[in-house]
């Protein structure tokens, strides 16, 4: 009796991981009568929730044909439980996706290129060439954007007027913003207020600040794009900033996780924060404090760009979708329809769409305008997208990176011995 | 009579039985197979041999996990149980009022891995927090301690320890089944409540107490929220609160090794299962069954 | 009189340290977006509950929807519970049968594995089944002693009941399954009033499970709808979120409360030595 049991466990679990791995399997074909029933999943907190489940009424009222069943949640858990319904074989249709990851989801084939839809269903005629970039990899187009932004520090311009100091202007380098932070630092340190966080294991930072000297965080074929001296000299750049009170100490930036709220400027505990465009009005709920967007700081005269304008967010398609012309009617609908995008708002970043945005920026709250006038203004001050991450990237950019910047902080290892294991731990990420 | 009685022992095992073939083998199976293969999750798996396991030596951050889940399995376990025996005694009986006690002193555990603990313990352990504010009356400035490399560990360690209600219900649970008629002996025969603490109480406790041990290093091996809210999933500063089921999780989930998490966890369980068979081993020397002659 | 009096000071003390977190959510869910956040004084300086109406209503369908989900499956997963893993557990204890340590083993091995390796199998299970977006995968696997962790914990108990009682019971005449219904379970009401206190509270407060086989809004629980208050990549509703943790507290302390006197009140009954 326990023979029997036993084989036929095995041969139950065979099956099972086998069905997980049938990924290649064409989806069957639609049946023809009836609702096609197409399912959603997005994250965001209650304000996304409410406006985007109005939409999808608005949508389905428009089209008796579809029917749309929706999955959302917060930050946490949405990707480990979309990696799990891909794996079961059982994704949702459309998918919110973020910049992070759409390059990981493409690339191992969980998305359905989008080009053989456009223009006839998906119309992104008044979309710019630089929007839709954001939303290609390898030059199929994965994901449509549904939200601008650009990095950008978060200033507390309340606590630099009372520090009797003045936000510069966008000419600003980084040896001004250097000598900026440390006068804060030395004027107010000792009430515990900062110049700005310590931001040397910031992917973003440190992004900007490699593209300023020509280069890029990742080549074309998928290597690290900077050699151990640019890693040293940013981590050096920042122990001396650290050291001479510009920035918070070690351990207090090391409680900037999660939330917004754990962050330094939401925290008052610094008056610069590296951050993007489109979380200004995440810091204003917490921060009753006058905030403002400036460029990150700029490079020598004459050196390329730093920042560029970047999807937030983008809306794709599953690979496995049994109806893919449904699926992109609806983002068609999300994203260019006025009526329907108007209800969505602004909360997912700027409307890449030129008609949209024209339509929703008088509309836009104080804060969101703030946010629409400063991506307006970097427009022409920005770069191209850098190339898109390879497997593992995120992985470099968020784990390898951290933990190399703790280290130096925290003082357990030199700068050298810091950046030639980043480099280690860098290739074995990268390594798929 | 020694006669086996297999045919009602399968009857009542019967549900159990039929869970662990439907539901549990497959996947515990599944998870098996899974870690002698390359598994991104999205893509179908790839058969890898040993190579996950063979990872195991030169992966520095999985070593950091091992050492620190050491830390707080051996730190924690302790004083965990330490505390639940200790509060029961202190709050078992029908005296009234004690209930809003237990209730109190449970609540923690229903609090649970919220949000508002991982934010409460920010604002105890941090360094604007209230720990530090302590400090300052005696002019020490404390550093963040729950985000200082050194110190992170132990404010876990806390926050497993605060969480003492769970342990400490099975304790008073079992207190209850104590037949009455033998602490009335026992303070007949002179003893203060210390003595019968001690003598009566304690030993035929002992089979909750090995419970509560194995359960408590079981969960403490596979401890993930506590470090997860506390740490923002990152497991950081540099590693500090790696515990060794974060690291899986994000090997699984963050970094598309879905193959190599499955690899831990399966090492994970051969050390669980060493710590529990040696707990067992021990259990012959302290515990007293009453379906025994003595301890067992 | 004295050393009374300081023990209730002592205990009055720790319990102010234990409810420090729980207090701190409570003022909060009184308090405006923010000034959550502004520091560590407990008392809102202007009161609102603002949090209480709007968080109500705020995912679109009235919070109570999601209490009642998650008691439905909360109370079917302590049935489950109780009833399955206490006929393991009697089997474990008290009888003889082939295989038993094997089996004992395999018990305790079930629960030695992080979910985190077994969901993506178990979710590829049930998504077979058809069970995905329905309670099913929360509830059968309860009716069907999945937690181990219970059945040792009954093994425990029943194990230190004396034998002669089931001797005594069985020189009457009576057959396994009327001990373990007339002598074990009633003897065994602590272990399982406990299992019911750990099984609501546990699957009142389960996320990462509730999460990956809910879908639809309709069927969401209370840590579901919770989190979607937060996100972490925006604007995060801290005040209602607050708000509705405070109020779902509620059930899981009343259901504490009413049970744990079962634990621990009146004198226990067991005691037939001469």
């Amino acid at each position: 009796m326990d023979g029997r049991l036993s084989r036929r466990n095995f041969l139950s679990v065979v099956a099972l991981v086998g069905v997980s791995g049938c990924d290649k399997d064409e989806p069957g074909p639609a049946p023809n009568s009836g609702p096609k029933t197409i399912q959603m999943s997005w994250w965001g907190s209650t304000d996304r929730h409410r406006r985007t489940q109005e939409a999808l009424d608005a949508f389905t009222k428009r089209h008796a044909d579809i029917k749309v069943t929706t999955q959302f949640s917060g930050w946490d858990g949405y990707w480990e439980k979309l990696a799990t319904q891909t794996a079961g074989g059982n994704p949702p249709d459309v998918i919110q996706m973020d910049y992070s990851y759409i390059g990981e989801y493409a690339r191992r084939g969980s998305l359905r290129a989008l080009d053989d839809l456009v223009p006839k269903v998906l119309n992104l005629a008044d979309f710019s060439a630089e929007a839709l970039a954001g939303g290609k990899i390898d030059n199929k187009l994965y994901g449509v954007n549904a939200g601008i932004n650009s990095m950008a520090l978060i200033a507390n311009l309340t606590l630099l007027k009372q520090t009797g100091l003045e936000l510069p202007d966008q000419t600003m380098t980084w040896a001004g913003f250097a000598d900026l932070t440390k006068t804060i630092g030395t004027k107010s340190s000792s009430s515990g207020v900062y110049g700005c966080e310590y931001a040397a294991y910031d992917g973003a930072a440190l992004e900007c600040w490699l593209r300023q000297r020509g280069k890029e965080l990742f080549t074309l074929d998928g290597a690290i794009g900077f050699t151990a001296p640019d890693l040293a000299e940013w981590f050096a750049f920042w122990e001396d900033l650290r050291k001479a009170k510009g920035t918070v100490p070690a351990d207090v930036q090391a409680t900037a996780v999660g939330d917004v709220q754990n962050t330094m400027v939401a925290r008052k505990k610094a008056m610069f924060d590296f951050a993007h465009s489109n979380q200004l009005t995440a810091y204003s709920s917490i921060v009753k404090d006058e905030l403002a967007l400036h460029m990150y700081p700029q490079g020598p005269a004459g050196s390329r760009p730093g920042q560029y304008l970047k999807p937030s967010q983008l809306m794709s398609v599953s690979a496995r979708t049994r109806y893919p012309m449904e699926s992109a009617k609806l983002i068609g609908a999300l994203l260019t329809d006025p009526e329907i995008a108007a209800i969505l708002g602004s909360e997912r970043g700027i409307p890449p769409s030129r008609g949209v945005r024209g339509a929703l920026k008088p509309k836009a709250n104080p804060v969101e305008q703030k946010t629409y006038d400063y991506v307006e203004s970097v427009g022409d001050k920005v770069g191209g997208l850098p190339p898109p991450a390879p497997l593992g990237g995120g992985e470099v950019v968020n784990k390898v990176l951290t933990f190399a910047g703790q280290q130096v902080s925290f003082g357990k290892v030199t700068i050298d011995q810091a950046v030639a294991r980043f480099f280690e731990d860098a290739a074995t990420a990268l390594k798929k | 009579m020694k006669r086996k009685e297999n045919s009602v022992a399968y009857l009542f095992l019967a549900p159990w039985l039929a869970g662990l073939v439907l539901l549990t083998a497959g996947p515990i199976l599944g998870s098996l197979y899974l870690s002698f293969t390359d598994f991104d999750l999205l893509t179908a798996p790839r058969w890898a041999g040993l190579d996950n396991y063979r990872r195991f030596a030169s992966d520095p951050h999985l070593l950091n996990s091992l050492r620190v889940t050491t830390v707080y399995v051996l730190v924690s376990v302790p004083l965990v149980i330490a505390a639940a025996l200790v509060m029961a005694a202190l709050l078992s009986g029908g005296r009234r009022g004690l209930g809003a006690y237990r209730s109190a002193y449970y609540l923690p555990s229903i609090l649970g891995g919220s949000v508002a603990v991982s934010i409460m313990w920010r604002q105890i352990f941090g360094d604007d927090g209230l720990v530090n504010w302590v400090l300052a009356k005696f002019g020490i400035i404390g550093p963040s301690w729950i985000s200082t490399p050194e110190y992170a560990i132990y404010t876990l360690v806390l926050l497993h320890v605060w969480q003492f209600g769970s342990p400490m219900l099975i304790f008073l649970a079992g207190m209850k089944q104590i037949p009455q008629e033998l602490h009335e002996a026992a303070t007949v025969d002179g003893a203060g409540p210390l003595r019968r603490f001690t003598k009566v109480t304690l030993p035929l406790l002992t089979p909750l107490i090995l419970f509560n041990v194995v359960l408590q290093l079981i969960n403490s091996f596979k401890a993930f929220t506590p470090a997860f809210i506390i740490s923002g999933g990152t497991g950081g500063p540099a590693d500090a609160t790696l515990f060794y089921t974060l690291y899986l999780y994000q090997e699984g989930f963050a970094n598309f090794r879905m193959g190599y998490a499955s690899a831990m966890a399966w090492a994970l369980l051969i050390v669980i299962a060493l710590s529990t068979i040696g707990a067992f081993a021990t259990s012959r020397y302290w515990v007293y069954y009453a379906d025994l002659e003595g301890p067992r | 009189m004295t050393r009374r009096f300081s023990i209730h000071l002592l205990l009055i003390g720790g319990v102010l340290v234990m409810l420090y977190p729980l207090l701190w959510m409570v003022s909060g869910s009184f308090k405006a977006g923010e000034e959550i956040f502004d520091g560590a004084h407990l008392w809102p300086t202007r009161a609102t509950l603002n949090n209480y109406r709007d968080g109500w209503v705020a995912l679109g369908v009235g919070f109570g929807e999601f209490f009642g989900n998650s008691a439905v499956i909360a109370v079917a997963a302590v049935a489950g519970n109780v009833v399955s893993c206490s006929m393991a557990a009697y089997a474990f204890a008290r009888l003889r049968f082939t295989l038993k340590r094997l089996w004992f083993a395999a018990m305790l091995a079930s629960i030695m594995l992080p979910i985190h390796v077994l969901i993506v199998p178990q979710y590829t299970l049930f998504h077979r089944l058809g069970w995905i977006d329905t309670f099913l995968p929360l509830i059968v696997p309860k009716f069907l002693a999945v937690d181990g962790f219970f059945i040792f914990l009954m093994v425990q108990f029943i194990r230190s009941l004396p034998p002669e009682l089931d001797d005594a019971a069985r020189i009457d005449g009576c057959g396994p399954m009327q001990i373990y219904l007339r002598i074990i379970l009633p003897l065994m009401a602590p272990a399982l009033v406990t299992t019911a206190i750990f099984t609501f509270i546990w699957t009142w407060d389960d996320f990462f499970g509730q999460l990956i086989y809910l879908n639809d809004i309709a069927r969401y629980t209370v840590p579901l709808a919770l989190r979607a208050f937060l996100d972490s990549s925006g604007e995060s509703s801290w005040g209602q979120m607050l708000a509705m943790a405070t109020l779902s507290l509620i059930p899981v302390l009343a259901f504490f409360l009413v049970f744990q006197r079962r634990i621990t009140d009146g004198i226990s009954t067991t005691g037939l030595r001469g």
